[in-house]
């Protein structure tokens, strides 16, 4: 079970309009060894909704829906299927299958896309 | 005539006074024994009866052989005499020398002073004192408990204040807040996973 001082963390660096909090959230939630801190993260970065916070869970490997935790991914997958504005999203998923070098992840990308476009 | 008178009384056997028995004994007394060979003026009797004329000079004879005897006995017990007067002698020198010279006196006078402090001490410094001390002792025991009290007292204060102000910054959901930098939200963070980190090792 996850902290709840790590979850209130995680939620004050969600809410933070500091741009440095996307980093700390990288650096301490999406490497965490922990499954259920790398999801709450990931679904943090989503909420965030910008191009950064996004990147991060998308393009990167083992991270966000590419991670090799499948709750892990599906959550993320799952928060951004929730989001209100999908606008930068998308243009970020489509980059990614346009130019990302690794396959795994394109594939990914394209998978999601075909989500959002579904849903 | 009074020669050959004398010659014939003497001729008569007569104890010898100074016949005495050689045994091997330890007793020097045993020398003056003569065996009860006292000089009787008994056996001389012929003669002051024939010599009347010349009793004066056999009773100095006499006399003169118990004088004899006297001086050889007294000759005896002078010297154990001397020899007890020398050991009393002795020993009288030998205490006042001990006295004066070798400080029994000092020691007497030592012992005597000494006494009157032990006597003086047991009667007013160690009760007194004693008194005193414990007196002192029980108010710098107070003040130091009254001092440590406090110390504790304000180390208490101020890890109360550090802990309410830590737990307050970790537990309490209004304080861990976008209101905070991203820095302090950062080491909260590493805490949390230092306290998690700490927790499954001890319970390994």
């Amino acid at each position: 079970m996850i902290n709840k001082n790590v979850v209130e963390i995680i939620d004050a660096l969600a809410a933070h309009e500091d741009h440095s909090s996307i980093d700390v959230l990288e650096e301490l939630g999406t490497n965490s060894p922990d499954n259920e801190v790398r999801e709450y993260t990931s679904r943090a970065l989503v909420r965030k909704n910008v191009h950064d916070s996004l990147a991060v869970v998308i393009i990167n490997q083992g991270k966000g829906i590419n991670d090799l935790s499948p709750s892990v991914a599906m959550s993320t997958i799952n928060e951004i299927l929730s989001l209100k504005d999908k606008t930068e999203v998308i243009k970020i998923l489509e980059d990614t299958i346009n130019m990302h070098s690794d396959e795994g992840v394109k594939e990914n990308a394209r998978s999601v896309k075909s989500l959002l476009a579904l849903s | 005539m009074e020669i050959r008178k004398l010659e014939l009384n003497l001729g008569q056997k007569i104890a010898n006074p100074f016949k005495t028995t050689r045994k091997s004994t330890t007793n020097p007394f045993k020398y003056n024994d003569f065996e009860g060979n006292a000089i009787d003026p008994l056996i001389c009797a012929d003669v002051l009866v024939s010599f009347k004329g010349k009793e004066n000079k056999l009773k100095m004879i006499t006399s003169a052989v118990m004088g004899s005897i006297v001086k050889l006995r007294n000759s005896i017990t002078e010297p154990i005499a001397h020899f007890v007067n020398r050991i009393k002698t002795g020993i009288t020198t030998a205490w006042e020398h001990a006295y004066n010279a070798a400080g029994i006196k000092n020691i007497s006078e030592k012992l005597h002073t000494t006494s009157e402090k032990i006597n003086g001490i047991l009667s007013y410094d160690v009760g007194k004192g004693i008194s005193d001390s414990i007196s002192g002792i029980g108010k710098t025991i107070s003040d130091r408990i009254s001092a440590i009290n406090g110390d504790i007292t304000g180390i208490g204060r101020d890890l109360s204040a550090k802990w309410n102000n830590l737990i307050g910054k970790i537990h309490t959901g209004n304080k861990i807040s976008t209101d905070l930098s991203v820095a302090e939200l950062k080491d909260l963070w590493i805490k949390e996973n230092e306290l998690a980190a700490n927790t499954i090792k001890e319970a390994a």
